[in-house]
């Protein structure tokens, strides 16, 4: 086969005319690890603990969707591209939850990055919903799905991340030109 | 409206009521150009090389142990076989030097011995 197995680099190289086997699932997670490391950074600031959160992402992601994962290995050729998709938005929405469990606990570990930073100070689900709608591709209807939210509440969340980013924005222009830089 | 789907019945009447509007379209206007601007403040952060090893690593081990790795089941199921066949072999064993069957080849001796005896 001329294309490697090992070479999938996201949804659009998944080999044709064949099942998706373990191995596959596990190349396609392997493989879409630094998407899943922006997500996981930008929900919990910390290196350590975020690779953390891709890892245990993955373990709740293979758990929950077990016989999912099953009816995905049987499947036919044409719906592999759909799989990964599918296998993406879970592995997204399996990294939500988890750190919105945990970003209470350990807030105070990165308190001094949420405090000089403007994006890191938004509210936890405000940041998300930026996050997602300025460095994805995501549609709308996706971002629902990750952040189990209305696209009403999706918007409001936009709304209040653009008008606090807009306000730091200025407030750093202002800044800066007081102390006579740019 | 930025964030609205275009295909949104709302957001149709809002642009309508926009495109007749001055004062809502400099407004919208200057939001848009604002939010350009705060592109650059959002970050999309990087995986280092280590990270990335660590992270293929982890998942393997827990394609393996949650008995998704092909490779890996294929292998336990050649040794659940060897065990198998294996245990086969030592019941076998077990069976042919019992004490049941020590008493029937002695029997089965004198048996042979006599019968030789008889026909010669």
């Amino acid at each position: 086969m001329a294309r490697s197995r090992m070479n999938l680099q996201g949804t659009n190289d998944w080999p044709l005319s064949k099942k998706m086997k373990s191995i596959e699932l596990q190349k396609f997670i392997q493989n879409i690890s630094a998407e899943l490391y922006s997500f996981a950074f930008i929900l919990i600031p910390d290196d350590l603990q975020a690779s953390q959160l891709m890892i245990d992402s993955v373990s709740v992601f293979l758990i929950q969707n077990k016989p999912l994962v099953d009816l995905w290995k049987k499947s036919s050729d044409v719906d592999l591209v759909q799989h990964s998709e599918n296998v993406k938005r879970h592995l997204y929405k399996a990294m939500y939850e988890l750190s919105k469990k945990r970003y209470n606990q350990l807030r105070l570990s990165f308190k001094n990055m949420e405090d000089s930073s403007g994006f890191f100070s938004l509210n936890f689900d405000d940041k998300a919903a930026l996050f997602l709608q300025e460095r994805t591709d995501f549609p709308l209807e996706l971002i629902q799905f990750i952040l189990d939210k209305t696209e009403g509440e999706i918007l409001a969340h936009l709304y209040s991340a653009r008008i606090f980013m807009v306000n730091f924005k200025n407030h750093v222009s202002n800044h800066n030109e007081g102390l006579g830089i740019g | 409206m930025l964030d609205i789907p275009h295909d949104r019945e709302y957001y149709m009447q809002m642009r309508k009521h926009i495109n007749t509007c001055g004062t809502c379209d400099l407004a919208l206007k200057n939001f848009e150009q604002e939010n350009f601007k705060i592109k650059i403040y959002i970050p999309k952060p990087q995986i280092d090389n280590e990270t990335k090893d660590n992270f293929k690593n982890e998942v393997s081990e827990i394609f393996k142990s949650l008995h998704l790795n092909e490779k890996n089941l294929l292998r336990l199921k050649i040794k659940k076989n060897i065990k198998r066949i294996d245990s086969f072999g030592i019941d076998l064993i077990e069976v042919f030097t019992s004490k049941k069957m020590i008493t029937t080849y002695a029997f089965a001796g004198v048996l042979f011995v006599i019968l030789k005896r008889f026909f010669n």
